[in-house]
């Protein structure tokens, strides 16, 4: 496909179309908004409350010796709510196709001139902004019911190492939105990965925690865990908002690392959908439930 | 280079293997579905052209295959001059398609916002795009009830919105696969009318159009072609279609109590052609259509077989030939539907 500035634009606009039409259709089940936009705010509280109840407080020493910081509230609630992208890559952008295919309305999108990767880029992009809403939304009633404290000078940074966590996420939606599109079946498999991120990343515990309960083979686990790119993105969040967060890795290694990452996903995203949307026009069941 | 031919298919085929089991245990079975079997077909620029068959012929699987959706095992096809295997891009924006089934369209969002997002997609300028919107919702007869969801609107407003979107970029080909199917008759008239005068004579647009509705095909198009499993078996237009059966008249009855006794004995009768039965019994009556020389004179003969074989006549009537009798002629099937 020939790609010059005119018609640059025209993909751009497509995208950014599609993510209008996505944000129009949720915003038309506004129970759903209000739900998502509230409830992990209860999905977050247990687990706050079962560190108040072993530490008798909100700060804890032992907690310290893991993360340099005392503040294990604070510590869940941005592990929390950058773990909503998470869900929004996996359960927003990878069931993206899918849910045009249960709608009908995926060939019709499909038999369009624009690239296939403008639709996707608008899908993703509406998830972010959905996402980042909803984020947004957790964080700050999370702060005034438990109390959040950050380096709020450092918010830039923090949102700009968010920014690219969200691009290597999309790398990784997309290479599910390809395998669901494919095989056709999504449950298992997109529960399979959000569990293992989930279990695997730092999101309620510092990441020297696996070490403290693996022993030597907490290395191998931690490694596992950085394949993801929320741990990378997590590690460099704290340290930018958590007052004296000690990050088991180097802030400026996490970011390098977590560029290089975005790379690899969004390329190895890309190269697969190519792939599988030809093997499915092949074996033609683009509308095949 | 003028065209002359706006849609050429060349030995297109496509089979499709059935798969069992589920994920990640789904095989693919040994069992195939020839769908498409060496298709040969030209349609002309500007043409109106009918893909006629009964449900499962292949003719969805070739409009797919004219739309990108579906790559075929072998053959190719030029849509507008451009190969569908070689420039799919080239293709997507020279087609509108519209097919069977509301579902084609977002409910949740209003037919503005559903024809403002697909101009989008299809790269129309905006400026360009408001005047179409504006002007296809009024020529739809939808711009009173365009800022409402589309869920709720009836099926003949969702079709006629989706034939909006298909011609929002003013493409020069129009594959329509059933635009029709599950419509009542009068939105079923008007949406043919538009087809046929607005979009193919006033805009000069070329039309694929697939249907299993004899009558669609015989009153819109300006050639038909006959498909039935996978294969084309005739195409010429409806007049000269009509005439291969060699007949003026068709003797049509609806009796009871029919076996295959009975129609051996009405097909050993010298006068008589052929004879079709449809598949759908009501009631225990069933349809024949008999394919006879000088109905006038052998009528008599022929309710006296029925008769002694205690059969039980409830209607009967002296019809000319339709494209379903060419079809039963050619296949010895019965069109559904």
């Amino acid at each position: 496909m020939k790609l010059d500035a005119a018609s640059m634009v025209l993909e751009l606009k497509a995208a950014v179309s599609t993510a209008r039409k996505e944000i129009l259709i949720n915003l038309r089940y506004p129970l759903w908004v209000v739900f998502w936009a509230i409830m992990p705010i209860f999905w977050l509280a247990p687990f706050v409350f079962q560190g108040h109840a072993l530490v008798g407080g909100r700060f804890s020493e032992s907690f310290r010796e893991l993360a340099g910081s005392s503040d294990y509230v604070t510590f869940t609630i941005i592990g929390s709510s950058l773990y909503a992208y998470v869900m929004s890559a996996l359960w927003g952008t990878g069931l993206s196709l899918r849910r045009e295919q249960w709608g009908g309305t995926l060939e019709t999108i499909l038999i369009a001139p624009c690239s296939r990767f403008s639709i996707l880029f608008g899908k993703a992009l509406s998830d972010s902004v959905l996402t980042s809403f909803y984020a947004a939304v957790q964080f700050t009633l999370a702060s005034l019911l438990f109390g959040a404290r950050i380096r709020v000078e450092n918010l830039f940074f923090a949102v700009s190492a968010v920014l690219l966590m969200i691009l290597a996420l999309y790398g990784i939606g997309l290479i599910l939105s390809g395998l669901i599109l494919m095989y056709r079946e999504p449950g298992a498999l997109l529960n399979f990965v959000d569990t293992l991120i989930y279990t695997v990343c730092p999101v309620n515990y510092p990441l020297r925690t696996l070490m403290l309960f693996f022993g030597g083979v907490g290395y191998y686990v931690a490694m596992v865990s950085i394949v993801f790119p929320l741990t990378p993105a997590l590690e460099a969040v704290r340290a930018f908002l958590l007052p004296s967060f000690n990050p088991y890795l180097n802030v400026a290694i996490a970011l390098s690392y977590l560029a290089a990452v975005t790379l690899v996903f969004l390329t190895l995203g890309m190269l697969l959908f190519s792939v599988v949307e030809k093997k499915v026009r092949r074996r033609g069941a683009v509308e095949a439930y | 280079m003028m065209l002359e031919y706006s849609v050429v298919a060349k030995r297109l085929r496509k089979v499709y293997r059935k798969e069992e089991g589920g994920f990640p245990f789904r095989r693919k079975s040994s069992e195939t579905i020839v769908a498409l079997d060496d298709v040969d077909l030209s349609v002309k620029k500007g043409e109106l052209f009918g893909l006629l068959g009964p449900n499962g012929a292949g003719k969805t699987t070739l409009v797919k295959i004219l739309s990108t959706i579906i790559i075929p095992d072998a053959g190719t096809a030029l849509v507008n001059g451009h190969d569908v295997l070689k420039e799919p891009g080239k293709v997507r924006a020279s087609i509108g398609v519209v097919s069977s089934g509301e579902r084609s369209l977002y409910w949740r969002l209003t037919a503005r916002e559903n024809l403002e997002y697909f101009a989008r997609l299809y790269k129309v300028p905006d400026g360009v795009a408001r005047r179409r919107i504006s002007e296809l919702l009024s020529l739809m007869g939808l711009e009173d009830r365009a800022d409402e969801l589309v869920e709720k609107y009836s099926g003949g407003m969702r079709q006629k919105l989706a034939i909006a979107r298909a011609i929002l970029h003013d493409p020069e080909v129009l594959l329509l696969d059933e635009p029709t199917l599950g419509l009542d008759p009068s939105f079923s008239r008007s949406i043919r009318v538009f087809i046929r005068e607005e979009l193919n004579r006033k805009q000069g647009k070329t039309i694929l159009l697939t249907t299993h509705y004899m009558d669609e095909a015989d009153q819109m198009c300006d050639r038909v072609a006959f498909i039935n499993k996978g294969r084309i078996v005739a195409v010429d237009s409806p007049e000269k279609l009509k005439a291969m059966i060699g007949m003026n008249e068709v003797l049509k009855m609806v009796v009871s109590n029919l076996d295959e006794k009975v129609l051996t004995m009405v097909r050993g009768l010298p006068f008589i052609e052929d004879c079709g039965v449809a598949n759908a019994e009501q009631d225990g009556r069933t349809m024949v259509r008999l394919y006879m020389k000088n109905v006038d004179a052998n009528i008599q003969e022929v309710v006296g077989v029925f008769s002694k074989a205690g059969c039980r006549i409830f209607s009967l009537s002296i019809e000319k030939p339709t494209l379903e009798d060419v079809f039963v002629k050619l296949t010895g099937e019965v069109l559904d539907g």
